[in-house]
């Protein structure tokens, strides 16, 4: 099994697997702090709806997710002339549709708990519209950095989304999850170990980060 | 004879289907210090928030300069700043808290780091300047707050409680503070207590509050 950790081909794999990811956090990052943003700025009946709907999309199935956008921009799809099926970018596109409603509601779980002063300190010393935000967004950016880290937790180890519109190409869209699944088919258990060994150490990780955030975040009285 | 600055005709301000607030008639002249007296839940910072259009009232109740508030947000922001009973500190150093104000209002960086100096002397907390904020205790971090606002250099201030949670020592130096405020630089000073009046000396116009009424 030792051997199998100096397999180059593994490290192009985990690779391929973060660097997807990291791509796929940052653009559903934007949106879902966009999103967060906008829902927590209503009030009444809009603000839990929106919050409604973001609960219940956190419970699509990734396989479903990966349907729908296969079924966009497979050939016959609305973008089937953009020729992105099987590509490091469909996947992309598929885990930012997953995991929107994920940094979303983290987000907006985050903001909820956020001390209402600063708001109001915000504005009464000046701030409006972009340098609002902006300064709303700096003051709060371990709930922000806490979200993206769930995302990034969330994508790195789903396997449905990558499977069906990567197409586990080898040296191209082939991530750690859909590699343990095909070595665990092959029976190459030692490679299908390694890869777990090194997503388990990354979900670790990122939930050590998520948690020491969020301890942070306790100490300076934002939640 | 001074001008009015503020004035309030016929407020209702409601949670739910309760009242917290109801004024007919309340005007402000400038120049002044005023204090709003009242037990706790009486309505005063609601009223200052109101004022500081930080709470949502309706149209033509709240005049600055007889201009409504709520359709004049931005001459509120120029002219009125609010500072909170129990303040919330930014993420940095008191520095950057008291400059922050000054910076959205695009002033060089030459004349803040004056103005900052001159303010912090002025409440005798030059040596929490490079300090982070939120490490600061409820009295330090008072005044940081009170500087925070007062550099700013606006026509009115809205102080909560200012001295609630400070020593004697400090009391002193914000009262004259905001008698230098009013008598020297001719600003505005609206401030709440909830003491007895017994122990508040320092104003030129009281107005009492209890369950969100105005009481003689």
């Amino acid at each position: 099994m030792v051997s199998s950790f100096f397999n180059a081909e593994l490290y192009q794999i985990v690779w391929t697997s973060v660097t997807i990811a990291f791509y796929s956090v940052i653009v559903s990052g934007i949106f879902g702090i966009l999103i967060a943003f906008i829902i927590d700025n209503t009030h009444g009946i809009v603000n839990k709806t929106g919050r409604a709907i973001l609960n219940s999309l956190m419970a699509i199935p990734t396989v479903v997710i990966g349907l729908l956008v296969y079924s966009a921009i497979s050939r016959s799809g609305i973008f089937g002339g953009f020729s992105l099926l099987y590509s490091p970018l469909a996947i992309i596109i598929g885990q930012t549709v997953l995991v929107i409603p994920v940094i979303s509601s983290v987000l907006l779980s985050g903001f909820s708990g956020v001390d209402i002063r600063l708001s109001e300190t915000l504005k009464t010393l000046g701030a409006n519209g972009f340098t609002y935000i902006v300064a709303y967004l700096y003051e709060t950016k371990i709930i922000i950095a806490t979200a993206l880290l769930t995302g990034f937790a969330r994508v790195v180890g789903e396997v449905g989304i990558s499977m069906m519109l990567g197409g586990n190409i080898r040296y191209y869209t082939r991530t750690m999850t859909t590699s343990i699944a095909l070595e665990t088919n092959k029976g190459d258990f030692k490679t299908s170990l390694s890869l777990a060994l090194i997503l388990i150490c990354i979900a670790l990780t990122i939930n050590f980060l998520v948690h020491f955030l969020i301890h942070d975040k306790k100490e300076i009285g934002t939640l | 004879m001074s001008d009015i600055v503020y004035s309030i005709e016929n407020l209702l301000i409601q949670s739910g289907k309760t009242s917290i607030l109801t004024i007919e008639n309340l005007n402000f002249k400038a120049q002044q210090i005023h204090l709003i007296a009242g037990p706790n839940g009486s309505g005063k910072t609601t009223l200052m928030k109101a004022m500081n259009n930080l709470i949502r009232v309706k149209k033509d109740c709240i005049f600055y300069k007889g201009k409504d508030i709520t359709i004049n947000n931005e001459i509120v922001r120029n002219n009125s700043v609010y500072v909170h009973q129990n303040p919330y500190p930014l993420k940095g150093s008191v520095y950057y808290n008291i400059s922050y104000g000054l910076k959205l209002r695009k002033i060089s960086e030459e004349i803040i780091q004056t103005k900052v100096d001159e303010i912090l002397y002025m409440l005798n907390i030059k040596d929490l300047k490079n300090k982070t904020a939120y490490t600061l205790s409820a009295g330090e971090l008072q005044k940081c707050a009170l500087a925070r606002a007062i550099v700013l250099d606006c026509e009115v201030f809205f102080f909560d409680e200012p001295v609630s949670s400070v020593d004697i020592k400090s009391v002193d130096c914000i009262k004259e503070t905001m008698q230098y405020l009013v008598y020297e630089r001719k600003k505005t000073v609206i401030y709440t207590t909830h003491q007895s009046l017994s122990t508040e000396n320092l104003y030129d116009n009281i107005i009492r509050l209890d369950t969100g009424r105005i009481v003689k």
